[in-house]
């Protein structure tokens, strides 16, 4: 074949261009840190990319939603504790003034504690975690157990609240005073009672009137026993919640290695080859600079 | 018997003809890089010997050369490769703007980053969840506000981008029609030119190697076919959904119109306007990229439009804290070109986050008394949340979810941008290729000039030699006998 000055000269430049356009795509990577920057640069791996970053992005709430909800189970649990200990002394002074070598003077004075009690555990049904109350069903925004009259009314419901923990599988958060606290509906007036509330009251009444003690011990130790039982609803949550949270972490650290691997530049590699690329640059230049000088002229007289 | 002078003019034709060869060595090393210029070569041919067979022929043995003359410069071209590479001069032309489009759209959609439509939607969707959580937090209302304006927003500029595109391919197209027209002017005038010279019995090289630069300009704008006609005059055919048109004949060329309302070029024959069929060059890929970004930009309409109704239709179904309900979340104007430019956040939930039903329940019992004051309720902004998972059986989305119709979007458009990139490479080596080899064939060699030069001046002072040594020849006879 014939080969023209021209000829060189174009097939020079036209792979210096390419040189050039390689190293320009490696310093794109290497000072970005990735490895994809446009769909075109590898359709399947930016599709997985952002299905990935989809699920991450959700796995992220998911492990939110799960932390939130163990610190819920966290403040629900240890107001439980906290009933539990009053419903124990309630239980304690019951069976104290059941003894029947009590003057009256003292059992008033346990009627009055007891009344204390009451008003502690009202406090405790209306312990509200993050400016929300916890027992109060999806009534999260009122005080659950009001006064009335001088009746402790249940304003709430017994609607869970159901948190995504994850793709799918939703969770009732929360315990509500209805389940709690034993509430029911009064056939007559049609107000919603806690059981729990009326033992209290009528273990007060019953100190201050007189009469038979014994079966009050038997209904305060009822109420300490169901909210041991919830107690332990309140632990088996808080345990799902763990276990689920500790496998979503699992989970997570496997999903960002994946990401990182399809997305990430590997620095070693991508600096190995841009340096192979620089040195293919070097080369083509030097030769272009021997090889596009010399033509016969030069060697005519 | 020839005469006494008779070798005098031989060797003065030799000079003659040396002479011209340098000349035409000399314009081609001036024109060595002069773009379209193909090298000429002198054609030498002897002159009519002497004697010419007749009966009155001088006696003796055979006849004796007279010498030399060119008969003519001739280009060193080969047609064929014009051909071919004008042909691949077009693919390439048209695979350039395929991908310079869809490089544009890919730009646009800024995938995969941290502010990609993917991403917003990701936050948004978690803005839902964490309102399903917190129902009744304000705080996180007005986040999920903020981010229902990300996403329309982001909708908007997306649409407005392509219509860009879209109006910027129809200027684009509009200048290259003009080009055309440009182009078949100036063929006309080479032509008048290239055949009144050609008729005086000339070669015209230059003015030839000027048109051909021309039709490789024009290959690389529109596919056509090319002539070159007795009297050295080239025609150029286009086609058109009827018969093909005459772009340029003889001395005279016709002009071809855009229409950027159809986007089709026509020409006007005898007062009918006739559709032009473009199938190669830089036209046909702009005619291709318009409808690929129009199929990219009806994709973003029709998300937009299932995004926004699918959640209409649950939010219509809830309760915001102030007992409202039916309310849209998101708005889509029907005055504007697609869902993707129209979609706007419900101005109502705009003033008053209040009016996100995040709640299956009225919060103020105004339908249903028992429900009153259950602000926790998310429900609601749960099952809109899990609308981005939902695989829809029918309608636009069928068999897919709004989480996965972006992303199939992306990678289709990824594809479709890959392979427009790899065309266009390949297509340029191939081009790359034949205007090497074309380089071969009509490129000026300087090394080859040279030998070409010394070869020429080295016949020329050699037929100097032979005038000298007549000279000293007619010395003898006339001085040296008259002793």
């Amino acid at each position: 074949m014939r080969v023209t000055n021209k000829m060189l000269s174009r097939t020079f430049l036209s792979n210096l261009n390419k040189n050039l356009n390689a190293m320009k795509k490696t310093q794109e990577q290497l000072s970005s840190f990735k490895k994809v920057s446009r769909p075109s640069d590898d359709p399947i791996a930016v599709t997985q990319i952002l299905g990935m970053k989809t699920t991450l992005a959700e796995q992220a709430q998911h492990m939110q939603n799960m932390e939130d909800g163990i610190g819920w189970l966290d403040a629900t649990d240890s107001a439980l504790n906290n009933a539990g200990e009053v419903l124990k002394r309630a239980y304690d002074l019951t069976v104290q003034a059941a003894n029947g070598t009590n003057p009256e003077e003292s059992l008033n004075a346990i009627a009055k504690e007891i009344e204390q009690l009451s008003d502690e555990l009202r406090q405790i049904a209306n312990t509200s975690y993050a400016g929300r109350y916890i027992f109060g069903g999806t009534y999260t925004g009122k005080i659950p157990f009001e006064v009335d009259n001088g009746q402790v009314i249940y304003k709430g419901n017994d609607n869970p609240l159901s948190w995504e923990i994850g793709a799918g599988v939703t969770m009732d958060i929360n315990l509500t005073g209805y389940d709690v606290f034993k509430v029911t509906q009064d056939s007559t007036t049609g107000e919603w009672k806690s059981e729990m509330f009326s033992v209290l009251d009528e273990l007060k009444e019953t100190l201050k009137n007189g009469g038979d003690l014994e079966p009050l011990i038997d209904k305060v130790n009822a109420q300490l026993d169901h909210i041991l039982d919830q107690r332990a609803i309140v632990g088996a949550k808080t345990r799902r919640l763990e276990m689920s949270l500790s496998r979503a972490e699992e989970v997570n650290l496997g999903l960002t290695e994946l990401t990182s691997k399809l997305e990430d530049v590997d620095v070693a590699e991508t600096a190995m080859y841009y340096a192979m690329q620089r040195a293919a640059y070097e080369a083509a230049l030097m030769t272009g600079a021997q090889i596009l000088q010399p033509t016969l002229l030069n060697f005519l007289r | 018997m020839s005469g006494t002078f008779f070798g005098l003019n031989t060797a003065l034709r030799g000079l003659f003809a040396q002479q011209k060869a340098i000349n035409t060595t000399a314009h081609n090393i001036a024109n060595a890089n002069t773009e379209g210029y193909t090298r000429q070569q002198v054609v030498m041919e002897t002159t009519a010997p002497f004697p010419m067979p007749s009966l009155n022929k001088p006696g003796g043995a055979g006849q004796l050369g007279t010498g030399v003359d060119i008969s003519q410069i001739a280009r060193i071209r080969d047609a064929f490769l014009d051909y071919q590479l004008r042909n691949e001069t077009a693919s390439l032309g048209r695979f350039e703007k395929h991908w310079e489009t869809l490089s544009q759209v890919e730009t646009i959609f800024m995938e995969p980053s941290e502010t990609g439509l993917s991403t917003i939607l990701d936050e948004f969707w978690a803005g839902w969840e964490n309102l399903s959580n917190n129902a009744e937090n304000s705080a996180i209302r007005t986040t999920l506000k903020e981010l229902a304006k990300t996403v329309a927003d982001t909708f908007n500029h997306l649409s407005s981008q392509l219509d860009t595109i879209q109006s910027d391919i129809n200027s684009i197209v509009d200048i290259k029609v003009r080009e055309i027209n440009t182009y078949a002017g100036q063929v006309a005038n080479l032509n008048k030119q290239i055949a009144s010279i050609q008729l005086a019995g000339d070669n015209p090289n230059d003015l030839k190697d000027r048109r051909d630069l021309l039709l490789d300009e024009l290959s690389s704008l529109i596919d056509f076919s090319y002539t070159e006609q007795e009297d050295g005059t080239v025609t150029i055919n286009l086609n058109t959904v009827k018969e093909p048109m005459t772009l340029v004949k003889g001395y005279s060329f016709t002009t071809i119109d855009f229409d950027a309302i159809t986007g089709k070029l026509s020409y006007d024959d005898n007062g009918t306007s006739v559709e032009i069929k473009v199938g190669n060059g830089q036209l046909k890929g702009l005619e291709e990229a318009r409808s690929m970004v129009e199929n990219y930009h009806t994709i973003l309409d029709t998300f937009a439009l299932n995004l926004a109704n699918e959640i209409n239709m649950l939010h219509k179904d809830g309760y915001g804290l102030d007992g409202s309900t039916n309310i849209e979340f998101f708005i889509i104007d029907p005055n504007r070109k697609g869902a993707a430019a129209g979609i706007s956040l419900n101005s109502v939930i705009d003033d008053d986050v209040s009016k996100i039903a995040a709640s299956s329940d009225d919060p103020t019992g105004a339908t249903k008394p028992e429900t009153e004051g259950a602000v926790g309720n998310g429900d609601n902004a749960l099952a809109i949340y899990q609308l981005a998972r939902k695989v829809f059986n029918s309608g636009d989305l069928a068999g897919t979810s709004l989480n996965n119709y972006y992303k199939n979007f992306i990678a289709e458009l990824g594809v479709a941008a890959n392979t427009a990139k790899r065309n266009e490479e390949n297509q340029q080596v191939l081009v790359d290729q034949l205007t090497s080899r074309r380089e071969a064939t009509s490129g000026v060699s300087t090394d080859e000039e040279m030998v070409n030069l010394i070869q020429y001046q080295r016949a020329y002072e050699a037929a100097a030699k032979i005038i000298g040594v007549y000279d000293e020849m007619l010395e003898t006879i006339i001085n040296d006998l008259k002793r």
